[in-house]
């Protein structure tokens, strides 16, 4: 599996573990939704980790690009966090329809940023940055 | 390369999607307000009333929500910026709006040739700006992903059909003498595959397995798309050429929405989220999309029923069009609600979830009323004379519906930027 594919799969596998955590909450499973949400938030932030130790710097020094995509993508890193926040609130309080109307928006959140990362950022960061495929290798984290 | 790209800054402000898609709402209300008037009591596909509400559906409803998405979905996953939006509002949103409203009225005023010529002019200008936005933007973006190229295909299908609706309006106006049935054929082909059935096929590779979490489409989806096209070349060719032979490229026509159809319910039984409003409305579509297809197939041997050919032009556009629509609509504008007050950075708690704009309850209803106009709509086409208020009441409820869900996210949208800091909104 390539870098891209492999960071690829790191979205879909925490796309799976967010629409696990959704059937849990819409059948009223709190035990499976928490247990679920752990890995979903420790999942992201393995990735994010990724990205944003190694992957943006690199790219960042590659490129001389400080303030283009690598910063939009930080923020929206920044976002989901947040949204997982909300989540969590709404998990402590069982307030399915909270919980789900934020998980749509992370939902929906997270696909546009993926989209731009696989389609536009990582094919310049496997451009650009020379130990690019090294960088990231399945099962490889920050 | 450009420092921007990925930014907030080159996604459309919010107020260019939203101009189309609140103006599509508003010609789907007129389009009720249409078919008030009892105008054609026989089904016939050349009625200037049909004509008329076919193009209200085609370029006023269907086609701004086309266009608006396009331009947002061109900037998020193809890095096609948006940067001039109050250029992309006069150049493509405006003569938009004016020439459909002059070609419904041309149609209504016995063909009007001024009306006609006229919105022909405005509609090319429209079409042509925004395919010259597309394709410029997509030849220089480094996304080489499969919804990129299948929106690149959709618009060379959209100026292929504008041209030949240029040519329509010209022959129909007595300024060039071509064989207009062969050309109002071609149009109605390459509208309703080349540019419809193609931008759909190239939005839901990306949205159907990024919403539903399904598998990815297979990579020779994009080859259909291409064989679309070189298929509706050679219907072309065939209407104007070889007549008796248009059966062949026609007939092959059905296999790429067949595929398409087929491989989309497999992915969609595969989905992870078949509890979103989305998978039920996904499944309307592809069954609306086959009807549709095989009700335009039967046209050419079954002439017999001249309800035939509105059926097929119901089920096409006003069954898998507006549901696809109105189904990514639902999930579109909330969350650029959301996003762009996001942005203007609200205290924790303040902003609402994309539920809190539009909640799943809403877009159940609006799903259900779509169902009902569809089977209202059926009806008409059965029997125009009978039915044609039935189907009026429920075009106009279906807007009425679809224009307070826009009204209240748009109140929604106002109240949290009235309680942000002061500061934050500056």
């Amino acid at each position: 599996m390539n870098a891209i594919a492999c960071l690829t799969q790191q979205h879909r596998d925490c796309d799976a573990i967010l629409a696990q955590a959704e059937q849990a909450v819409r059948h009223g499973d709190w035990t499976t939704a928490g247990q679920t949400c752990l890995r979903l938030a420790t999942d992201l932030e393995q990735h994010f980790q990724l990205e944003e130790q190694q992957l943006f710097p690199a790219f960042e020094a590659a490129t001389g690009m400080y303030s283009g995509p690598t910063a939009v993508m930080r923020q929206e890193h920044q976002q989901i966090r947040l949204l997982l926040q909300d989540m969590d609130d709404a998990l402590l309080a069982s307030d399915a329809s909270a919980w789900l109307g934020h998980a749509e928006t992370l939902l929906i959140l997270t696909q546009q940023h993926n989209m731009k990362e696989e389609n536009i950022l990582y094919p310049m960061c496997r451009q650009h940055i020379a130990g690019f495929e090294q960088m990231v290798r399945p099962g490889v984290s920050a | 390369m450009s420092q921007a790209w990925l930014s907030y800054d080159d996604a459309p402000p919010i107020w260019l999607p939203a101009s189309f898609f609140g103006a599509a709402m508003l010609w789907l209300l007129a389009l009720g307000g249409l078919l008030l008037p009892a105008g054609m009591l026989a089904a016939n596909r050349y009625h200037p009333q049909l004509l008329a509400l076919t193009h209200v559906l085609a370029l006023g409803v269907l086609g701004n929500i086309m266009a608006g998405a396009l331009l947002q979905m061109l900037a998020v996953a193809s890095a096609v910026a948006a940067r001039r939006a109050g250029r992309l509002l006069l150049g493509i949103f405006l003569p938009w709006q004016a020439g459909t409203a002059l070609l419904v009225g041309g149609f209504l005023h016995g063909f009007s040739p001024l009306a006609l010529q006229a919105a022909a002019a405005l509609l090319g200008a429209a079409i042509l700006r925004l395919a010259w936005h597309g394709l410029h933007g997509l030849a220089h973006s480094p996304a080489r992903d499969a919804s990129s190229r299948g929106m690149a295909l959709a618009l060379l299908g959209l100026l292929v059909a504008a041209a030949l609706g240029l040519c329509l309006v010209l022959t129909l106006s007595g300024r060039l003498a071509l064989p207009w049935l062969p050309l109002l054929h071609s149009h109605v082909l390459w509208a309703a595959m080349g540019w419809l059935l193609l931008l759909m096929l190239a939005v839901s590779q990306t949205v159907i397995p990024l919403f539903l979490i399904t598998p990815p489409y297979p990579a020779w989806m994009l080859s259909t798309g291409r064989a679309v096209l070189l298929l509706l070349l050679a219907c072309s060719l065939a209407l104007l050429f070889w007549p008796a032979q248009l059966w062949l490229p026609a007939s092959l026509l059905l296999i790429p929405v067949l595929l398409y159809a087929v491989q989309s319910w497999q992915l969609l039984r595969q989905s992870r989220r078949p509890a979103d409003p989305l998978w039920w409305q996904w499944q309307a579509v592809l069954a609306c999309l086959l009807l549709g297809c095989v009700a335009a197939w039967l046209c050419a041997g079954w002439t017999i029923w001249p309800s035939l050919p509105l059926l097929a032009g119901l089920w096409w556009l006003g069954g898998a069009g507006l549901g696809a629509t109105l189904a990514m609509l639902g999930k579109i504008l909330p969350f650029l609600a959301w996003l762009h007050l996001k942005r203007l950075n609200p205290p924790r708690g303040l902003l609402p979830s994309t539920h809190g704009f539009l909640p799943e309850s809403a877009q159940l209803r609006l799903r259900h009323l779509h169902l009902l106009w569809l089977l209202a709509g059926t009806l008409w086409c059965w029997q125009p004379a009978r039915f044609h208020l039935l189907f009026a009441l429920a075009t106009l409820a279906l807007a009425a519906y679809a224009l307070w869900l826009g009204g209240n996210i748009a109140q929604r949208y106002q109240a949290v930027r009235r309680a942000l800091p002061a500061a934050a909104v500056r």
